[in-house]
């Protein structure tokens, strides 16, 4: 071979080599290294060069084969489960831990879609939003959040589950993303635990606290006879302390029992805007003393929301009391209750000093309190009040948070699924009988009725009622109990008995229990959905006559206001019973 | 209903220091007739001698709890439609309803507040309250 064709053989193979080398770099690949120079070639530098490319080829593969198997190890080490899951959610990779939680080996996941692998039917669309909420924040940086979820094991077996999703940028891949797996029931198993000593301490504490409590209350109360001063002001402090333990006890419990799902919420439609203005009566009394007003902004439509009328009353009157406290005097606070997109929103604003930087993340903390000194209030109150309020708001399916600037005033504001008003029925059946002999009431509950826009007929005695009632159809009927000309439970009976009317929803007016003595006793009383109390008040028909289109089509409507009728009026005839 | 006849609580409650609380509270603030038990048995024992108005049955009670109690007052003709009012500091109100539905006719929750006792009571029961 001539000088100028070893030459040529050597460019080429260096050409070669580095063209290789480059194309196999872009790709990713560990690069192959080019068979070895023949040994025969002369030592030039051509084939030093070539040596010392094809060595740091072979470095480089090394390092790429030792990186992966490295970050296998770690993946196959972790105490954590991961997957890793194409664009499709389908499974790629999964590591033992994976495979021990949840009862799938390498082969029986691979390739298959991930959800209905790991998460209990109930789960599915919740960790299905989670991924394809992760998959829009593509462009921003990477991050990750633990979602709780119902998981579920090869064998069936249900248990709590911590999953992180994290979505993976690969620009040649597209998305894929990794999973952190966590088998839970340990850690849910030890919190259930705590809450369940926290509670035993809390009911232990609470018997003690009665007896003293009530002694406290009597002595201070003037009930066993004068006091001397000094022992009036002594007696005062305590009677003061033992009644903040015993709030405390009672929020303690009240935090775990919420926290624990262990409350059963008592949920009916309501107009927030409503409740917010019980609440804001409720807080006035207290807001006086500190020269504070209360202004509630009449919301701009309705706000109907499935809650806890008691619960949400409690959160709005804890979140006004709050901005009460750190309101400097003369101030207004301001609550305001708007729907938002398929949402009611609460608001509380105050005009206070703001809640500073370092406190922050701490707000919603249990027994956090900021630095009291801002706190107009000689008592400070038990650390849990928003704490309790989350625990509630969250049960409800919400979420609350707040809007500070320091020397500004803080805006404390809560969002509950709305409900949307149940439509105007078109169908004939869009009206109401009203049975009542006093003109007067059948005036105010028809007036209630029509501001449903329902139409409101009223019939004054039982006939009149027959005949209306076998000509047309109604929605509703709306039985005065205590009509003169025929006992309002006879009525009723009446009504159950045909066949036609036995579904009709019977809402009953009725006055106290005084007249519990004319109450038949054992009636089957199930048609019978809720229950209007005189004097009448237009609102109480509007919710009575709302229940019932919620709860005709909301099984979530829970314990019904129908339940409450029946035991009641069980309760009644039983106590109505001769002795 | 309520006659002002009506005043006599058989008030049933285990520990002693409220009970002597709840009694202070019923007859000396409250006015009303009391008769204190401090178990199921003297309960039942005590009861038809005493032929209350109204029975104030605590639930958490060691050896018969005032569930059971209840269920054996409402086992005898003669205390069977006695209304009974329970005293518990478990007062959610679906466990409320529970005790309703066995045929309570009240919960007072408890800790209670002896200066309102008495009238909370005639209130629940349906008597008239003194002037």
């Amino acid at each position: 071979m001539s000088v100028a064709e070893l030459l040529a053989l050597c460019l080429a193979l260096v050409v070669g080599t580095l063209v290789g080398w480059v194309l196999s770099r872009r790709r990713g690949r560990p690069a192959t290294p080019p068979a070895a120079p023949p040994d025969e070639a002369p030592p030039t530098d051509e084939a030093s060069r070539l040596r010392r490319e094809w060595k740091l080829a072979h470095e480089e593969k090394d390092r790429a084969i030792a990186g992966e198997t490295l970050c296998r190890r770690i993946i196959d080490t972790t105490l954590d489960g991961v997957a890793v899951l194409d664009g499709d959610c389908r499974i790629e990779r999964w590591n033992p831990q994976a495979a021990a939680i949840f009862g799938w080996d390498k082969d029986e996941a691979i390739g298959k879609p991930l959800l209905p692998l790991i998460v209990a039917e109930k789960s599915r669309a919740e960790l299905q939003r989670v991924i394809s909420g992760r998959a829009r924040l593509s462009d921003t940086p990477l991050f990750s959040r633990r979602n709780e979820m119902l998981g579920r094991r090869k064998n069936g077996q249900e248990f709590p589950l911590e999953i992180a999703v994290t979505p993976l940028l690969q620009p040649e891949k597209g998305v894929s993303y990794s999973v952190f797996l966590r088998d839970i029931s340990e850690r849910k198993r030890v919190e259930r635990l705590k809450n369940e000593f926290v509670s035993t301490v809390s009911h232990e504490l609470r018997t003690p606290l009665t007896a003293i409590r009530g002694s406290l209350r009597l002595i201070a109360g003037g009930f066993t006879g004068e006091l001397p001063a000094k022992t009036r002001t002594m007696i005062n402090i305590a009677n003061e302390s033992c009644e903040r333990l015993v709030t405390l006890v009672n929020d303690i419990l009240d935090v775990e029992k919420i926290e624990s799902g262990k409350v059963a919420f008592n949920l009916r439609l309501h107009d927030a805007g409503e409740l917010a203005g019980k609440a804001v009566d409720a807080t006035r009394a207290f807001a006086q003393p500190f020269g504070v007003e209360i202004r509630a902004e009449a919301p701009s439509g309705p706000c109907l929301a499935m809650m806890d009328a008691d619960r949400i009353i409690q959160v709005m009157t804890n979140l006004i009391s709050n901005a009460v406290k750190f309101s400097p005097k003369g101030e207004c606070i301001r609550v305001r209750v708007t729907p938002r997109g398929g949402r009611v929103r609460v608001e509380v604003a105050d005009r206070g000093p703001g809640i500073p930087e370092d406190f922050r993340p701490r707000v919603f903390q249990k027994f956090a309190q900021a630095d009291a000194s801002n706190d107009r209030c000689s008592q400070p109150g038990t650390g849990l009040g928003l704490s309790i309020c989350k625990a509630i708001v969250e049960r409800l399916g919400g979420s609350i948070g707040f809007d500070t600037a320091a020397g500004r005033g803080t805006t404390f504001w809560f969002e509950i699924p709305a409900e949307e008003l149940p439509p105007a029925p078109d169908e004939p059946a869009s009206s109401v009988l009203i049975v009542e002999d006093d003109p007067a009431s059948a005036e105010l509950i028809a007036a209630g009725c029509r501001s449903t826009s329902m139409k409101a007929e009223v019939a004054s005695t039982a006939s009149a009622a027959r005949a209306r009632l076998s000509k047309g159809s109604f929605a509703a009927l709306i039985l005065d109990l205590e009509m003169s000309d025929v006992s309002g439970f006879s009525f009723l009976r009446e009504i159950r008995a045909d066949a036609r009317l036995r579904s009709l929803p019977v809402i009953v007016v009725t006055t106290r229990r005084e007249d519990t003595g004319r109450f038949p006793a054992g009636d089957d009383l199930s048609s019978i959905v809720d229950w209007i109390q005189k004097p009448i008040d237009g609102s109480q028909v509007q919710s009575a006559l709302r229940n019932i289109a919620a709860a005709g089509r909301d099984p979530r409507a829970g314990e019904g206001p129908g339940d409450a009728v029946r035991n009641y009026l069980r309760r009644a005839t039983a106590a109505a019973a001769p002795r | 209903m309520g006659t002002t006849a009506e005043n006599r609580v058989l008030y049933v409650e285990d520990e002693a220091n409220i009970r002597a609380v709840g009694l202070f509270s019923l007859a000396d603030v409250g006015g009303l007739t009391v008769e204190p038990a401090q178990s199921g048995p003297e309960a039942l024992e005590k009861v038809e001698a005493f032929r209350p108005d109204l029975i104030l049955l605590d639930v958490m009670m060691p050896g018969m709890d005032g569930i059971s109690t209840f269920r054996a007052l409402r086992g005898r003709e003669a205390t069977s439609r006695v209304p009974v009012i329970f005293m518990t500091a478990k007062v959610q109100p679906h466990e409320v309803q529970g005790y309703k539905d066995l045929g309570a006719i009240a919960v007072i929750a408890k800790p209670f507040d002896p200066i309102t006792l008495a009238d909370e009571v005639r209130t629940l029961a349906g008597w008239q309250h003194c002037p």
